[in-house]
């Protein structure tokens, strides 16, 4: 069965990244421009896991992952936060909600891969 | 850096940041109670800053000055952004380096007329100031395909406003958390981008200003940092 994926940025650009990414694996991307949109989202599609920008409009990556832990239908669902801000604020902040991973832009397709496959199987597009 | 910062870093294998944001701690501890000879010590510390503090102290011109009255020359604000300088040019090069794999060169090149994207993001708190990147939109189809391929949606032009927006998003996170990191607490605005044909700062007066330009495959790319005196 496919994998959904769900990718939570602002930006065009980052969500065209990760969907070519993931573009050879077995796996449905949805998306979502601002925090908000993209708890709807989630609660929405129920996606296996979320990949998180923090610098958004309406709703930060902090306080969306905040919203998604306390929220019972999603609340189980990884996160992985994927922004440019990785002080130790942030990380710290992001570890008290219990994110799954964190990958610091500028990011390589590679390292998308390789901490999905450590949070769920990924196989080849049949 | 807190010994729990470093923890977190290698829980989620983040990269240490780099020594510069040492030295900007240092500078911004220093500002108020460090004397001339140990803030010349850090601007010795590093060749690339020490240069800047030269060019700068100096006008450019050919003079012969050390580090010790260059320092004394401009004072520690002009210095503190000096290093922040280098902490914004190390968030561009690692930004192209990781994601295009394109080596991009700090240098002077001529930044050409016309139409261009400018991009702007705010950092407010014990660090206040803004940082532009600005695009000539001639380089529209050369910046988007090198990051998204020929293969696009719609036209390159298009979709530049958002890879300008991005990328500055990219190297003003950087920056951000090197400031925080050097215990400069501040936060970060998104970016906003417009595509114009004439470009001001808007540099007030008591505020410092640097343009550094970059080059890569003959397209230039260029960033201005503006910064507010640092205060107590």
């Amino acid at each position: 069965m496919s994998k959904k994926i769900l990718t939570i940025d602002d930006s065009k650009m980052v969500r065209m990244i990760v969907a070519s990414t993931f573009q050879p694996y077995d796996c449905i991307i949805v998306v979502a421009a601002d925090g908000a949109e993209g708890v709807e989202v989630a609660l929405k599609e129920k996606p296996d896991l979320i990949f998180l920008d923090i610098t958004m409009p309406v709703l930060n990556g902090i306080d969306t992952l905040a919203k998604i832990r306390a929220t019972p239908e999603i609340a189980a669902i990884p996160v992985v936060m994927l922004t440019a801000e990785s002080d130790g604020q942030r990380l710290g902040m992001a570890d008290q909600l219990k994110v799954n991973g964190y990958i610091a832009k500028p990011f390589k397709g590679e390292q998308l891969i390789e901490l999905t496959q450590k949070i769920m199987p990924l196989a080849p597009k049949p | 850096m807190s010994s729990t910062a470093d923890t977190l870093l290698k829980k989620y294998q983040i990269a240490a940041p780099p020594e510069n944001v040492l030295r900007l701690g240092k500078l911004v501890q220093g500002a108020f109670d460090t004397n001339a000879q140990e803030i010349a010590a850090i601007v010795k510390a590093d060749p690339a800053i020490a240069a800047r503090v030269i060019k700068i102290a100096t006008r450019g011109k050919n003079i012969d000055m050390d580090i010790d009255s260059a320092v004394v020359r401009i004072g520690v604000h002009q210095i503190t952004l000096v290093v922040m300088t280098e902490l914004l040019i190390h968030a561009v090069s690692k930004t192209f380096a990781t994601m295009l794999r394109l080596p991009l060169e700090a240098r002077d090149i001529l930044n050409p007329y016309g139409d261009q994207v400018v991009g702007c993001i705010y950092f407010k708190g014990k660090a206040t100031g803004r940082v532009f990147l600005r695009i000539p939109c001639k380089a529209a189809d050369w910046m988007v395909t090198r990051f998204l391929g020929k293969d696009l949606p719609m036209e390159p032009a298009e979709l530049l406003p958002d890879v300008v927006g991005e990328v500055l998003n990219i190297v003003g996170g950087n920056f951000k958390s090197n400031l925080v990191d050097a215990g400069l607490t501040c936060s970060l605005s998104v970016p906003q981008v417009e595509t114009k044909s004439g470009f001001a700062t808007g540099v007030q007066d008591g505020e410092y200003h640097l343009s550094i330009p970059f080059a890569a495959e003959g397209m230039g790319i260029f960033l201005d940092l503006i910064i507010s005196p640092i205060t107590e």
